[in-house]
């Protein structure tokens, strides 16, 4: 990039930072809105946004209309749900990034990079292959990749504070040393199971698809989306503060260690929903507050929910290239955010987006 | 009441004694100079003064209350620090890092107020960097930054301030305003100094360590003599009173 182009780049920022979040969030919830009426309309059947509107109305109001059944069952039960479902993960994965690269204090951390994606593979793969967590009936898979995604992240935790501080370095490596054991220990499980169809289906898991989604998958989500997402903003100051430091953090009056704590309980938490009913989708939690960030700043308070609206929205979209791009076969949604992911990882790396801490 | 009362503080790391049983108190509005060779325990007394690192023994009392007693917020709304910081791979604008003294003024989800506004504007004229409140910090030379932390430390608007060698990569000029600057607020002051000189000129009293202990505490007649300076730091000083107070010369001994 030349130098004036940086400059302009950096004096545009610096107007879209003045722009006040009570006119650019409505912008951005238009734009989810409208994003998700659209992947609504897109599929093999083609409907109007007019139709698919009048048939959610209808459907909340209990009337009825002079649509097909088919048209309804279309819009109500396959793609709404699913292209909510999708809102919702990359809003929660997009918050769960940016809190994270607060806590380690470092952009380039998500749920991916620091293994607890690996951990909730596992117990999914266990589900899958080996039976576990039947008392949870349908909703094993879910269940088993929650309990292995809140697994893995206290297990980064306690590597990490091993040494007694908890530095944001020892925890980047933790996560890092972790995914990739998880990571090994899914491989076995699968290549060591007598049941051959589980290559395939801990593949299509591990890959992350929001196919066969269903109205009652989404309310913990949802739910666990708001709780999460009002908890971190109202903790934006505090994240704030942590980005300079521990000590800086603790003399601007944030209690470092408990927030720490109930960092870790709420994002253990939204990372494990969502990978739970989503399988493991990468990058949306590095991709998106990196882009956020460039344009409005740090602060949390507006890029916590920036992130959440830009989030929902890029997934939405990236489901509907899964459905559209070599249909009728669908790709999983994790394909397409790691082939865009890596890629973005690089050039993070290239540009000096990412600089190494100054000594 | 002693508006800083430290008794009998020892602060251990690692095993090692690094402040040993430090006293020393600090009237309302006074500003007391800490000075000593490198590792003579001043940051690790001022860390201990406010409440990032725990003492081993002993007690830091501001305006009668133990700063271990109160929680984080309570303690940064009295006591503001500068301390000597690196920053991660984050960047503010100066006016959002300005802004984060107003952090423990605020309640949940409560907004910043036009008055916040107006504190961070005052704390930023004071300075002098109110014409690069929209610059990012990283992008600041070492003397901007530092004026920048310490207007954060005026916008947390405490009755008491901590100064970490504030004078550090500032040239001479912005030394003296920094200083001057300090004394004119009023506010009840501690700071590591590492200029004898300067900490004469400008603080009421000074506190002389070496190896985690207080060699000398009083004006600072009292304690800069050739014979301590000597003794604490291991150089030959001359000293000569000049038009602001006091000229030291030093030079290795033997030479």
């Amino acid at each position: 990039m030349t130098v004036s182009a940086r400059s302009a780049s950096a004096r545009l920022a610096l107007q879209l930072q003045r722009i006040p979040l009570t006119m650019g969030l409505p912008l951005l919830a238009a734009v989810l809105l409208l994003s998700v009426t659209l992947a609504v309309t897109i599929g093999p059947v083609d409907l109007s946004m007019m139709t698919a509107w009048r048939i959610v109305l209808a459907k909340i109001t209990g009337t009825t209309g002079d649509w097909s059944m088919a048209a309804e069952n279309i819009v109500w039960m396959l793609r709404l749900p699913r292209v909510l479902l999708a809102a919702a993960v990359g809003g929660g994965l997009a918050i769960v990034g940016v809190a994270m690269q607060a806590v380690v204090r470092n952009p380039l951390a998500d749920p991916y990079v620091l293994g607890i994606s690996s951990g909730a593979s596992v117990g999914a793969v266990l589900v899958l292959g080996l039976g576990w967590f039947g008392v949870f009936g349908i909703y094993a898979i879910s269940a088993g990749a929650f309990l292995g995604a809140v697994g893995a992240f206290a297990l980064v935790f306690l590597i990490a504070i091993a040494g007694g501080q908890l530095s944001p370095l020892r925890l980047v490596l933790a996560g890092v040393a972790c995914g990739y054991s998880l990571s090994g220990v899914t491989s076995l499980i699968v290549l060591t199971s007598d049941d051959r169809e589980l290559a395939r289906s801990a593949m299509e898991w591990l890959l992350g698809s929001f196919g066969n989604t269903a109205w009652a998958d989404l309310g913990l989500p949802l739910l666990v989306l708001l709780g999460g997402g009002m908890f971190l903003l109202s903790q934006s100051r505090a994240l704030n503060a942590l980005l300079i430091g521990d000590d800086s953090a603790r003399t601007l009056g944030v209690d470092v260690g408990r927030l720490r704590i109930m960092l870790f309980i709420v994002l253990s938490l939204l990372t494990g929903v969502m990978v739970a009913v989503s399988g493991a989708i990468g990058f949306v939690g590095l991709v998106v507050p990196h882009i956020v960030r460039m344009i409005v700043g740090t602060d949390h308070r507006r890029v916590l929910p920036v992130s959440m609206l830009l989030g929902a929205t890029f997934l939405v979209w990236v489901d509907v290239g899964a459905r559209m791009l070599f249909a009728p076969a669908e790709l999983p949604v994790g394909v397409i955010t790691s082939i865009l992911g890596g890629p973005f990882f690089v050039w993070m790396l290239a540009t000096n987006r990412w600089k190494p801490r100054e000594t | 009441m002693a508006h800083l009362n430290v008794d009998r503080v020892s602060v251990d790391i690692e095993g090692r004694r690094i402040v040993n049983e430090v006293v020393f108190s600090l009237e309302r509005g006074q500003f007391l100079g800490l000075v000593g060779p490198n590792g003579s325990g001043k940051t690790s007394l001022l860390r201990a003064i406010y409440r990032v690192l725990a003492p081993r023994s002993g007690r830091v009392e501001v305006a009668g209350d133990s700063v271990w007693a109160l929680s984080p917020r309570d303690v940064a709304k009295r006591l503001a620090v500068v301390a000597q910081e690196r920053m991660g791979e984050f960047d503010f604008t100066v006016s959002e890092l300005v802004g984060m003294g107003r952090t423990p003024h605020k309640r949940l989800m409560e907004r910043d107020t036009a008055s916040d506004f107006a504190i961070v504007e005052e704390s930023l004229r004071q300075v002098g960097m109110l014409e690069l409140r929209d610059r990012q910090f990283m992008n600041l030379s070492g003397g901007e930054k530092q004026r920048a932390l310490v207007a954060r430390a005026l916008a947390q608007q405490a009755e008491f301030l901590v100064l970490d060698e504030p004078t550090n990569h500032l040239d001479i000029r912005h030394q003296l305003e920094l200083l001057e600057l300090v004394r004119s607020l009023g506010v009840t002051t501690i700071a590591a100094l590492h200029d004898l000189s300067l900490a004469a000129r400008y603080c009421d009293a000074l506190v002389m360590m070496k190896d985690g202990c207080v060699i000398e505490s009083g004006s600072p007649q009292q304690v800069l003599t050739a014979e301590r300076i000597e003794a604490v730091y291991g150089v030959r000083a001359r000293l000569s009173s000049s038009e602001n107070g006091l000229a030291i010369e030093y030079n290795l001994p033997g030479k």
